[in-house]
């Protein structure tokens, strides 16, 4: 008996303690209670602004159905939470530096960086400004929702994972999140990298990156637009991945308006889309997790769509120092510090480290090695893009969206505008600053001499309420109403008085040239349909190829016969870059190599890759350029030796990896933040069409280990509309919306975008 | 079986499905119940991969069944149950 208790308390020590040990796996991971497991959510929910239906359709797109604003702000906090939490915080942790708390010392750098340019503070400016407005209310219900979620419901896998619960959201969150965005299409260091470049290399170097290059622009020659225009003495007829059409020239006779913003492809999508209808009123697209409102998309009279302008709207700017001090002005002043601690998670359990933060009165310092700049962004204010997008959203016809582009300020985006009643408009709002030194206007593209206050911006104030008095003012935006049709691909502006940015700033012509090409042609032969559309967002042609492949056939005569049979098949080929294409392979590897090679002096002094001038300014180098020219050889070598030594490199490559067709290397993989850990969470891999250049848009070799693409295909029609994002709606692993829109999207097809409200529901009230 | 018994065995099992603690109350339940240890141990690894099946069955009622077929935390759950209910069955010792 005695021997019985024995064992039996021998059982209960071993049971306690592999509970102990166990607990919160078994809390995870027991099946059918495991909080890991979330497949279904509440159907009913409380909300203290009032009654809202929310149904799902097919796929897994939030249709909200509501008669009070602040009920639905709350509603689509909660919805959003559930489908995209872990998303959200993700976000606000980059942004508040927050991140090596949760995922250890790996982010400790990227903690100290968003530290020192205190994005957070930027963020609490802009609420300030935004409290008097309409949407306050309406950013603190929103708020109010995700902490309903966070509170009464089982919290996404990632958390579980990570082992950390979120933090309440505040409306300073949504703020940061769309300065995230801002930041991320605008916060370019290219005037540090020139120094870098002219301090390496020398003056020589200052003509693979001219001011602007030529004539392929977003605004051509257009009488109406030119009478406009020349009042503000422009001085080239500069003429232009998104457009529209005006329904003069569409089958429908109403407008037609497309839009494929290029963002990271990330795990789940940076874009999550939703259908609000609001007394009636429908608006529906797609908008950044953590944010209430549609950023693109359509209502019942208008719709629009953004390409990022890319102008240079941030600036740099060094000082003579004195111990702890800098000069301005004749003062010596002391930079504004205050002192931050960042908790870090070590191999050893968590750590507080502290940071200094600095500010200058130009904006955030920033150091290394040395090297101290003060940056100013225009990010850095009170901004109110959230003002401006509200006012999009409920737009009724061009003079109320007018309303919001005069408040939309950072990012600078390049807005397409169409309306039911077949108004279109093409124009670029956002706040460009106007650099002065010794009175005379200045590019911006230098780090300016912040102690003699050179290329200073009148009216702004970093961290502060600026009054903007030095940008350029909103009616000066070269700007086109009623175009017969427009396309915007990051490429030059055009018609501007004032500096906008060099070549770096803007993107390679090709694109735009692309969509140009196909429109003027559609436009001369017929009525233009949603498929023509769908055929031009999903087209493949490459202007690159068609401008560089002469350059191989170049030095045909030098080719032995077994490269002869590479440059036959590049001369008889469609310049398509296809998954299924062994031409676009030759191809896509020979371009990298012919850069590479043609720019051997950049990689002997240590710049990389990301210091290379734009393409279009390689392709219109003279064939005898000295850049072409090796200087390790005794030989002078001219742009054939070197397109006819990079098909050799690149043949080589192809042999040796055993490709045979562009999918090859042209692959799909798109990544769950946890993809360094497990894989399990990824998007599966696929081959894919298209490139860097070409308008159906895949970036294989992207940024932060992500890759680039299409990351929100719309087009709109006011008849039937059509959109796909690039995976699926919901961040939860075990949805089946997790990725269901994934192969509609690689393989470029659509799903059609409407206004009807179906599918299961969750009340509200 | 007295109806006791089986009433213990239906509240235990219904526990189960909302907390973990309900996997070791049934784990001590079946070895209560067990004439001795090694039907003991059987039936509570029978049950344990009984429920944990269950589990996987109602997930593809749901259509999440591919997802949770390829996940490995999956068969650290299945791991986890087993192991749970085993170790509690060895509490027969007290009867």
């Amino acid at each position: 008996m005695l021997n019985m208790h024995r064992r039996g308390f021998v059982s209960l020590s071993v049971l306690a303690i592999a509970l102990y040990l166990a607990s919160n796996y078994l809390t995870m991971l027991s099946p059918f209670s495991g909080t890991l497991w979330s497949f279904e959510g509440k159907k009913d929910v409380r909300n203290p602004y009032g009654k809202v239906e929310v149904f799902y359709d097919e796929f897994g797109i939030p249709h909200f159905v509501a008669q009070n604003e602040k009920a639905l702000a709350f509603a689509i906090g909660y919805v959003q939470a559930k489908d995209r939490l872990f998303q959200m915080d993700l976000h606000r942790r980059i942004m508040r530096g927050e991140l090596s708390e949760v995922f250890g010392e790996d982010f400790y750098e990227s903690d100290v960086f968003y530290r020192k340019m205190d994005f957070v503070k930027s963020a609490e400016i802009t609420w300030e400004s935004l409290k008097n407005t309409e949407i306050a209310e309406l950013l603190i219900a929103y708020s109010e929702g995700v902490n309903h979620f966070i509170e009464t419901e089982k919290l996404p896998m990632e958390f579980q994972l990570a082992n950390y619960k979120p933090k309440k959201w505040e409306p300073v969150d949504t703020l940061l999140i769309a300065k995230e965005i801002a930041w991320g299409l605008t916060g370019n260091f290219w005037d540090l990298k020139r120094a870098v470049i002219l301090d390496k290399l020398g003056d020589k170097a200052l003509e693979l990156y001219p001011q602007s290059m030529g004539n392929y622009t977003i605004i051509r020659v257009n009488k109406s637009f030119v009478d406009w225009a020349k009042s503000f003495e422009s001085h080239n007829i500069l003429g232009s991945n998104n457009w529209l059409v005006s329904g003069k020239f569409t089958e429908t006779k109403k407008p037609m308006l497309a839009n494929d913003p290029h963002l990271l492809l990330t795990v789940p999508p940076v874009w999550y889309e939703m259908h609000i209808q609001l007394n009636g009123f429908n608006v529906r697209g797609v908008t950044f997790p953590g944010v209430g409102m549609i950023i693109i998309g359509r209502n019942d009279f208008v719709a629009w769509g953004f390409t990022n302008v890319g102008a240079d709207v941030i600036d740099f700017y060094y000082y003579v120092w004195n111990g702890s001090k800098y000069l301005y002005k004749d003062q010596w002043l002391e930079p504004e510090k205050k002192v931050e601690k960042i908790r870090v998670k070590t191999a050893k359990g968590f750590e507080e480290r502290e940071v200094v933060v600095e500010k200058t009165i130009h904006g955030a310092l920033i150091e290394r090695d040395g090297f101290k700049v003060a940056v100013a962004w225009t990010g850095f204010t009170n901004t109110s893009e959230a003002l401006a997008i509200y006012k999009y959203n409920y737009a009724r016809n061009i003079s109320e969206f007018m309303e919001g582009l005069k408040l939309f300020f950072v990012p600078a985006q390049n807005v397409v505008y169409a309306d039911i009643y077949g108004n279109t408009m093409y124009y670029p709002a956002g706040k460009y600053p106007i650099r002065v030194v010794n009175g005379k206007e200045v590019p911006g593209n230098t780090i300016f001499n912040g102690s003699a206050g050179e290329g200073e911006w009148r009216g702004f104030r970093a961290f502060g309420f600026s009054t903007w008095e030095g940008f350029i003012p909103f009616e000066e935006i070269p700007h086109v109403i009623n175009p017969d049709y427009i396309a915007t691909a990051n490429q030059e502006p055009g018609y501007w008085k004032h500096y906008l940015g060099d070549t770096m700033y803007f993107a390679d012509p090709y694109r735009g040239m692309r969509i140009y090409e196909v429109l003027d042609e559609l436009v001369a032969s017929k009525k233009i349909t949603a498929e023509d559309f769908m055929n031009l967002q999903r087209d493949t042609k490459s202007k690159v190829a068609e401008f560089f492949v002469p350059f191989i056939l170049e030095a045909y005569p030098k080719m032995d016969d077994e490269l002869r049979v590479y440059a036959d098949m590049l001369r008889n080929w469609d310049y398509r870059m296809e998954k299924d294409s062994k031409e676009a392979l030759i191809f896509a590897i020979w371009l990298e190599k012919f850069v590479n090679e043609t720019f051997d002096e950049f990689f002997a002094v240590g710049l990389d890759k990301s210091y290379l001038p734009r393409l279009y300014v390689l392709q219109n180098l003279p064939a005898k350029s000295e850049w072409f020219d090796d200087k390790r050889t005794e030989a002078v070598e001219t742009r054939d030796d070197i397109a006819l030594r990079a098909l050799k490199l690149a043949i080589e490559e192809i042999k040796k990896n055993n490709y045979k067709v562009y999918g090859d290397i042209n692959k799909l993989a798109m990544k769950h933040p946890f993809s360094r850990v497990v894989g399990y969470f990824d998007y599966p891999s696929k081959a894919m069409d298209g490139d860097e250049f070409t308008v159906f848009n895949f970036r294989r070799i992207g940024e932060m280990g992500y890759q680039v693409g299409s990351s929100w295909r719309m087009i709109v029609t006011f008849e039937k509309d059509y959109c796909v994002i690039p995976g699926g709606n919901s961040g939860n692993f075990f949805s089946k919306n997790y990725d269901d829109q994934l192969i509609l999207w690689a393989e470029g097809k659509y799903k059609v975008c409407d206004f009807s409200a179906r599918g299961e529901r969750i009340v509200f009230g | 079986m007295s109806l006791v018994k089986i009433l213990a065995m239906v509240i235990a099992i219904t526990i189960s499905f909302f907390h973990w603690i309900g996997i070791v109350i049934s784990g001590a339940v079946i070895g209560f119940l067990a004439k001795s240890y090694k039907s003991a141990l059987l039936f509570s690894s029978l049950y344990a991969i009984a429920f944990w099946t269950s589990f996987i069955a109602y997930s593809a009622t749901l259509g999440v069944f591919d997802k949770l077929i390829n996940l490995p935390l999956t068969y650290l759950s299945l791991a986890l149950t087993l192991a749970v209910a085993v170790v509690s069955s060895t509490l027969r010792a007290f009867r």
